[in-house]
């Protein structure tokens, strides 16, 4: 074995001034450890590194994009999958969610409905227009009619309320 | 993340769409069986009639009611989204504990007053809240005949002509006012009318 001839290498090495096939050749000198010149053997770890990262290497070559596709790339597609996973189950949810109520009444009588001898299931949509004011005059009168009974209902209940009270004041007198 | 946004604001939107179009009144919900019905009077007024009725009691001429009157009432109706009434001749009593039944076991109304005088008249108030703001108020109005007889004396002391033989029908009524209801409102607007009465 030449040592001087790697001793050369070695400089244009560290040099980076060396070809693969110079490397090549280096590294297959210091595989062979026994024939490894004594002062040259500090530079054996260096190379061996270079062998075990050289096995380390995918010896087959990329059938295709995707594989030729980096890591992190990859899981940023299957979180974002995963998220549209999710949506889509939260959108089926509420979609049940929201159709479910109507279900229920239409399908299947519910306890109110049970509980009651003349059923009125919930109706899903009244034409209101039927029955609409179209009179401003007319709507004014009716919501003062309406709000007058609302009041009367009001003051009947205190009217009651008190009229109820003064009958217990005698008992309260004795107490 | 594009696509789950705007997935989720389709969402979003179509609950809107589908919360819009939804008509949650207790009257469309549990009473509707009643506005087919050829003995039942509806009214419907609509949150756009009331929009109008703004501008309406500002300017209209009345002797029926005070300029003051009218400010509280464009006061109360300013936030109300629809008014509807139904009232319906017969066994009003009857017609009210089946309504009555419905409302307590949906559990969706609570009970703010109850009235009844003598078995004759019964007079209930139910409140639906939303976000802590009463959404709904809901009034029935319960007469047997006896009651229809008893409260038309009371209105008016002069029915000497008039007996109680004539009034042989009950009748059931219902008001439901949808909207943001400021229920002291209401009260001030009944106190200004009495005074005047």
């Amino acid at each position: 074995m030449n040592h001087d001839h790697i001793r050369r290498l070695l400089d244009r090495y560290e040099a980076a001034e060396t070809t693969l096939a110079e490397e090549r050749e280096l590294r297959a000198y210091f595989q062979a450890d026994d024939g490894v010149a004594a002062d040259l053997r500090r530079y054996a770890p260096l190379f061996a590194v270079q062998r075990v990262l050289a096995k380390a290497a995918p010896t087959t070559a990329p059938s295709g994009p995707w594989d030729a596709a980096p890591t992190t790339l990859r899981v940023a597609h299957r979180r974002r999958t995963r998220w549209l996973g999710l949506a889509a189950a939260a959108a089926v949810a509420l979609l049940i969610a929201l159709a479910l109520p109507n279900l229920i009444s239409e399908d299947a009588p519910g306890p109110l409905a049970q509980n009651s001898t003349t059923t009125t299931p919930p109706t899903p949509a009244v034409d209101w227009s039927k029955y609409e004011i179209t009179d401003p005059e007319e709507a004014v009168r009716l919501t003062r009619g309406a709000l007058a009974t609302v009041a009367t209902g009001l003051r009947s209940g205190g009217e009651l309320t008190h009229r109820e009270l003064g009958r217990l004041k005698p008992i309260g007198d004795v107490l | 993340m594009t696509a789950f946004r705007t997935l989720f604001l389709t969402l979003a939107l179509l609950s809107a769409a589908a919360a819009a179009q939804a008509q949650d009144d207790a009257i469309s919900t549990y009473f509707a069986k009643y506005l087919d019905d050829e003995e039942s009077t509806v009214v419907y007024i609509s949150g756009r009639m009331f929009d109008l009725m703004e501008s309406v009691v500002k300017n209209i001429e009345t002797d029926d009611m005070t300029p003051e009157q009218m400010e509280a009432l464009g006061e109360v109706v300013k936030d109300m989204r629809a008014l509807r009434i139904v009232t319906r001749p017969g066994n009003g009593v009857s017609d009210y504990r089946e309504a009555k039944s419905k409302l307590l076991t949906a559990k969706t109304y609570e009970v703010l007053m109850t009235v009844r005088d003598k078995g004759r008249t019964f007079v209930d108030f139910y409140v639906r809240e939303r976000d802590g703001v009463v959404d709904e108020l809901l009034m029935l109005v319960a007469d047997s005949p006896e009651g229809i007889a008893t409260r038309a004396l009371a209105a008016d002391g002069d029915l000497d002509e008039v007996g109680l033989e004539d009034f042989e029908e009950g009748s059931f009524t219902m008001l439901s006012f949808e909207g943001r209801i400021a229920i002291e409102r209401i009260g001030e607007l009944a106190r200004s009318f009495e005074d005047e009465d």
